[in-house]
């Protein structure tokens, strides 16, 4: 698990998890039927992997400093919480459409990229699973916001490349925070906190209630659960 | 701890759970109704809790058996969608969350809905046990307070249709027996065949997320904005993730 990570692995492990957005829009397009469903058991595909890589980046937070991943956390889940308060995300008379959805879009790859680069602080192995679930996860996400900038007709190569562009925060932040953590190892506790509060929030903000919103609730908490599950078990075994 | 045997610790823990069912009823001595904000953040509570409880359970499932625990929580997941089919068509019950003046009928569905799926609840309480006192512990604590949400659900539809408040605390009491009478086969499950353990953690966690999923949340959702109540989801999940490392 403890092999040694560099600033360019970090790089091209965020650049590979920012250009599998850019398979959502195609495969949106590429669906029969467009259907609401679609869009969100992709929702649902992404919260439950997004809860857990929480769960495990909160885990090995806590194991290496419980009270500074856990300050970590309660700042990820306030900056989130502003940040939607500033953006008008989650008001319900406000609908997510065109350069709001990708603004959103961008706020939500910063926590990810956060979470990418603590996750590396810890070992290669970490690392390539963060950014392998991220990457999964972009795919079901960058879906969901081609849906939100086009939402009947086909969204074709501008649709993968603004889904890229959107993902282009966790690149950024990923090398951002993996040189704080190497510079100092005392902030990967607070790192990992942080990437735990701010994605569960999103989750539970945004996808899980988006989710609910297009297919039954059933069948959304299976997908969820499974998901969270699988993601929980491989790294897990990191 | 004053009592010794096993299987008694697990009784009394689990009796304690339900007894806090009964809890949920003592504001409707003082309201008819409750505020849906009130509502949304209590369900939103709960749900916090109870994800982290599922953490804990997880977590030590897995140092037993990444995919028995993984194979318990999906048995879990089936476990209560069984159960919704045969108590029916699950839309029937947020009908009734959500109505005022609901009838006999809906007080009777949400006592059996809560009861029939205490015995997960009851389940996860059993096989902690066979993770130590500490998870055990903690996994008693997140039930017990995710049970008062539900007492309280249980007293909303039936205090405004005239019920006393003995008799709310009373039914919401009932609707959580089955813990108690769930954990201690559970527990002794666990206890006799260790392979088992996993399995049942696994399980315990699967019905317990899945829970949150299928009713806590989306009821959550439809009272209060979606941005408070993950706040509230996740710093109570946070505060819970706490409480079982200290433990």
């Amino acid at each position: 698990m403890r092999s040694a990570t560099s600033v360019a692995g970090v790089l091209a492990l965020g650049a590979f998890a920012a250009v599998a957005a850019g398979l959502g829009p195609p495969l949106l397009d590429a669906s029969k039927h467009r259907s609401s469903h679609v869009i969100g058991f992709a929702d649902a595909l992404a919260a439950g992997m997004m809860l857990g890589i929480g769960y495990s980046l909160m885990n090995w937070g806590i194991i290496r400093a419980p009270i500074a991943a856990t300050i970590g956390a309660a700042v990820g889940v306030g900056v989130m919480f502003l940040a939607h308060v500033r953006l008008g995300i989650g008001d319900p008379t406000a609908e997510l459409r065109g350069r709001r959805a990708l603004i959103a879009s961008m706020a939500h790859a910063t926590p990810e990229g956060v979470a990418l680069g603590a996750a590396a602080a810890l070992g290669q192995m970490v690392a390539v699973v963060v950014a392998a679930t991220l990457a999964i996860h972009n795919i079901s996400e960058s879906a969901v916001l081609a849906s939100h900038l086009s939402p009947r007709s086909r969204v074709g190569t501008r649709g993968s490349l603004v889904a890229v562009e959107s993902n282009l925060p966790q690149v950024v932040f990923g090398v951002v925070a993996f040189v704080l953590a190497r510079w100092r190892p005392s902030l990967v506790g607070p790192l990992l906190g942080f990437s735990f509060g701010s994605l569960v929030y999103l989750c539970f903000a945004e996808l899980i209630p988006d989710s609910y919103r297009t297919a039954g609730r059933s069948s959304i908490a299976v997908v969820v659960t499974v998901a969270a599950g699988v993601v929980a078990l491989v790294s897990g075994a990191v | 701890m004053l009592i010794e045997h096993p299987v008694l610790q697990v009784f009394v823990y689990a009796f304690i759970t339900a007894l806090a069912t009964s809890l949920g009823a003592l504001p409707f001595a003082f309201i008819r109704t409750l505020s849906p904000r009130v509502s949304a953040f209590s369900n939103a509570t709960a749900a916090g809790l109870m994800l982290g409880a599922s953490f804990g359970l997880v977590v030590e499932g897995t140092q037993h058996g990444g995919w028995a625990t993984f194979t318990g929580a999906v048995a879990g997941v089936l476990f209560i969608l069984l159960a919704q089919r045969v108590m029916g068509d699950h839309g029937h019950e947020t009908e009734f969350l959500g109505a005022r003046g609901a009838g006999a009928r809906r007080m009777l569905i949400v006592i059996v809905i809560m009861t029939v799926h205490s015995f997960a609840e009851g389940a996860a309480v059993g096989v902690s046990f066979g993770g130590g006192r500490a998870l055990a512990t903690a996994i008693t604590l997140a039930v017990a307070v995710h049970n008062i949400p539900e007492g309280l659900a249980v007293s909303a539809v039936m205090r405004p249709q005239g019920a006393s408040i003995l008799s709310c605390m009373w039914w919401s009491f009932v609707s959580s027996v089955p813990q108690p009478l769930a954990a201690v086969p559970a527990f002794l499950f666990v206890s006799r065949s260790t392979a088992a353990l996993p399995y049942g953690l696994g399980f315990a966690a699967g019905a317990m997320v899945f829970m949150v999923l299928v009713e806590l949340l989306p009821e959550a959702y439809e009272r209060e904005v979606a941005r408070s109540v993950a706040v509230v989801t996740s710093l109570t999940l946070l505060g819970m993730l706490l409480v079982q490392h200290a433990l």
